[in-house]
């Protein structure tokens, strides 16, 4: 048989892409083994595009059952081995190793990243039977057809070994403390509750958590002060403004009340300052900064942004988005991505004024990626209808990217301080003279403009009335899912890739709850019992020394051995404390874990004893669900009330608009989820009971 | 949160001092408001907790 060229790809799209790119006549054949699809390309030689599944190897234990630990010892095995869920990617392994017998060239082109790399170093090795050796890789950024053939050509003669041996590192030692910590954690509480509830913990996830319980306990003891502000309204140069109190923050009542009596009458203009300053333009979108601006203007989570973004770069609509980058090298080739983009009408008039201007240089920020520039359109349009998140997304890269071409905007600043009786005041104004880069990124830049009336020193300015506003110092806020990747970012923990799926992973653990991140009782239990057992761990300092020495591997300046025998010292003291303290430990993470448990059944305040909690219960008799008060077990309350035994049963936020009594959300498939009020003498109910049965009269005599 | 911690961390202090109000008065008002955390809430209404 004719021997081919066997490009593995990371995914099934972007294999797809690939060989149509590599394709004389662009018209991949797409071809089918065991369910698992692959494509023929024909150029100046036979080519075989055969896609990856994201990882088919991963870390497993070398011995052990699954619920054994410590475990020290690994291999990397295929994954459909480790894990239940992963039984697909047996076939996939197969059919590569199959196509991989009559290639005699192998090309890399996984995603040009750490995990890219890993997930082409493995098959190569393994499933290709050793040719990571004699393959070359290619490096692109986006999927568009020129670039793709571009990185064909010019591909790099060998793998990056160093970032595939940073990665592999990262990937061991990130196993070796997730596996460790969590079965200890998840075997100590079942051991002692006889229940079994999976708990994790990672060398990321750990420091995390401290960050959240840390902002949660300045909230749990926040003790709000009293402080004022003095304002006045005033007439200036016959025009009405408002005056800011020159001392921001008054402690105490009589002193504000004092000022407030005072500045009343006729005030004079003592000083007019005017300031004149640039505001240059954003730099263009590395990932963390597109999650952040996502979750700001519309409420997406990191991950769905990230998922998002990974969409648009596999229909080829922006560049890699798991990039660190600020940059946009000039090889991307503004001018053309302009052009194309002038084909959509939104953007028509923009990309005319920039391509009419004599040079292109975009405004850049600091940070770097060695494997990608900043994220930004490819120019092409989409073939298909976007929906709306893509197309927000997408919109936003777009606006982004021109807006970092754009000029600065010039915006004056005017301050008059006025005197009245001794004191002084502020009146502020801002205006936008030259709106620049701003035009580009609207509508989402809103360019404020407060006017000053025109004044003089000297002027007289009437002072209307004078109010002390008594305010009250704020908890410091709650950590969001974007706020809190910018913590991690500021931190240096974790990388752009993986930082999504850990705060994804706290939420799925129950660890937090809520937009605004609160802390559930169990995520207090574990970080305690981790703070006490190996503070170590959850210290950010470690993690970051840790993530530094992996990034020393991909420098050469570090070997994976020493990183690894380090990882295995820092956790190795843990263990033996969480062992020896097991029985203490487990107590505490059962009772965290019954009170969840307990805490997720409540679905409101018992109406009826006023004292416990209606909670969801089911009989053992029948298998029957219904709602009891907790206060049942003690023998002060019987009440009780019947739930349907279908759909699932959630805590409504109010009570019933009706009655006042608590009601439940009930959500069936496939119908809308409605409010049931548990008073069964509930007006609401009656109607609707009602009203079913007229629709059953009506429906008979039809 | 414990006493020493509410003393130390001067609330008590800049709350009086701004409101010129008496001990009792101070702590019904922490405890009715809505910006005091739960933790602090609850020193407020332990019976043990005075002035000194």
């Amino acid at each position: 048989m004719k021997k081919y060229v066997l490009i593995i790809a990371e995914k099934p799209d972007a294999a797809r892409r690939i060989a149509s790119a590599l394709d004389f006549d662009q018209k991949a054949r797409s071809m089918n083994d065991k369910g698992v699809p692959y494509y023929v390309a024909t150029r100046e030689r036979k080519i075989v595009v055969v896609p990856a599944l994201g990882h088919l190897y991963t870390v497993s234990a070398e011995a052990g059952g699954r619920d054994a630990f410590p475990v020290l010892g690994f291999r990397w095995v295929p994954r459909y081995l480790a894990e239940k869920k992963a039984q697909r990617t047996r076939a996939w392994l197969q059919v590569i190793t199959e196509l991989s017998r009559d290639a005699d060239e192998f090309i890399d082109a996984c995603d040009y990243d750490t995990e890219g790399s890993i997930i082409g170093y493995f098959i190569l090795k393994y499933a290709c039977g050793g040719k990571e050796g004699v393959s070359r890789r290619m490096k692109y950024s986006t999927l568009t057809k020129e670039e793709l053939q571009r990185s064909y050509a010019q591909s790099l003669p060998h793998l990056d070994f160093p970032l595939i041996e940073a990665g592999r590192t990262r990937h061991e030692v990130d196993w070796l403390y997730g596996i460790n910590l969590s079965r200890a954690l998840t075997q100590i509480s079942k051991n002692h509750s006889g229940k079994y509830r999976t708990l994790s913990t990672g060398r990321v996830q750990g420091p995390l958590l401290s960050f959240l319980a840390s902002r949660e306990k300045s909230i749990r003891s926040f003790t709000p002060t009293p402080y004022w502000q003095i304002h006045a309204h005033v007439r200036m140069n016959g025009k009405p403004c408002v005056a800011q109190y020159a001392k921001r923050r008054i402690e105490t009542r009589k002193e504000a009340e004092t000022v407030s009596n005072a500045c009343r009458g006729i005030g004079r203009v003592e000083k007019v300052e005017s300031k004149q300053f640039h505001q240059f333009p954003p730099p263009p979108f590395d990932l963390g900064a597109l999650q952040v601006e996502a979750h700001g203007l519309f409420g997406y989570s990191p991950k769905t942004t990230l998922d998002l973004a990974q969409r648009l770069y596999l229909d080829a609509l922006i560049s890699y988005p798991r990039t660190g980058s600020q940059k946009l090298p000039s090889a991307i080739g503004y001018r053309s991505i302009l052009r194309n983009l002038n084909k959509a009408q939104e953007y028509r008039t923009l990309t005319a004024e920039l391509l009419a201007g004599p040079i292109l240089k975009p405004h850049e920020g600091r940070k770097e990626d060695p494997a990608h520039p900043a994220i930004y359109p490819t120019g092409k349009l989409s073939d298909r209808v976007l929906s709306r998140p893509e197309r927000n997304i997408w919109d936003i890269v777009v606006r982004r990217f021109m807006a970092a071409f754009g000029e600065s905007a010039t915006i004056r600043s005017l301050k008059v301080t006025v005197e009245v009786k001794g004191h002084l005041f502020y009146i502020e104004g801002r205006r936008t003279l030259k709106e620049g880069w701003q035009r580009f990124y609207e509508p989402y830049i809103v360019s404020e403009s407060r006017d000053v009336p025109s004044v003089q020193e000297g002027d007289t300015v009437e002072f209307k009335e004078t109010v002390a506003e008594r305010k009250l110092t704020h908890p410091p806020p709650r950590y969001n899912p974007a706020s809190l990747l910018q913590k991690m970012d500021e931190v240096g923990i974790g990388t752009e890739s993986t930082r999504a799926d850990i705060i994804q992973a706290l939420y799925r653990r129950k660890y937090v709850r809520g937009e605004r991140m609160t802390v559930t009782d169990l995520g207090s239990a574990v970080l305690e019992v981790l703070k006490d057992s190996c503070r170590k761990i959850v210290s950010t300092k470690m993690t970051k020394e840790l993530e530094d020495r992996i990034n020393g591997i991909r420098l050469a300046v570090e070997s994976r051995e020493n990183v690894l025998a380090h990882a295995v010292e820092n956790l190795t003291p843990a263990l033996r404390r969480l062992q020896e303290r097991r029985r203490e430990i487990g107590e505490n993470l059962s009772n965290a874990i019954r009170r969840m448990v307990l805490e997720e059944r409540i679905v409101g305040a018992c109406p009826v004893c006023k004292t416990g909690n209606l909670v969801v219960i089911y009989s053992k008799k029948s298998g029957k669900r219904f709602a009891g008060c907790t206060n049942y077990f003690e023998g002060r309350c019987k009440a009780s009330f019947a739930l349907p035994q279908n759909g699932t049963i959630g805590r409504s936020r109010r009570n019933c608009r009706e009655c006042g009594w608590p009601t439940v959300q009930v959500k069936m498939r496939r119908r809308k989820t409605w409010v049931l009020c548990f008073n069964p003498d509930c007006p609401s109910r009656k109607r609707k009971t009602e009203e079913k049965e007229l629709s059953n009269v009506q429906e008979t005599s039809s | 949160m414990c006493r020493r911690q509410v003393l130390e961390q001067g609330y008590c202090r800049l709350w009086r001092k701004a409101k010129e109000i008496p001990w009792k008065e101070y702590l019904s008002e922490i405890a009715k408001n809505s910006l005091t955390g739960e933790r602090a809430r609850e020193v407020t209404r332990h019976p043990k907790i005075t002035e000194n």
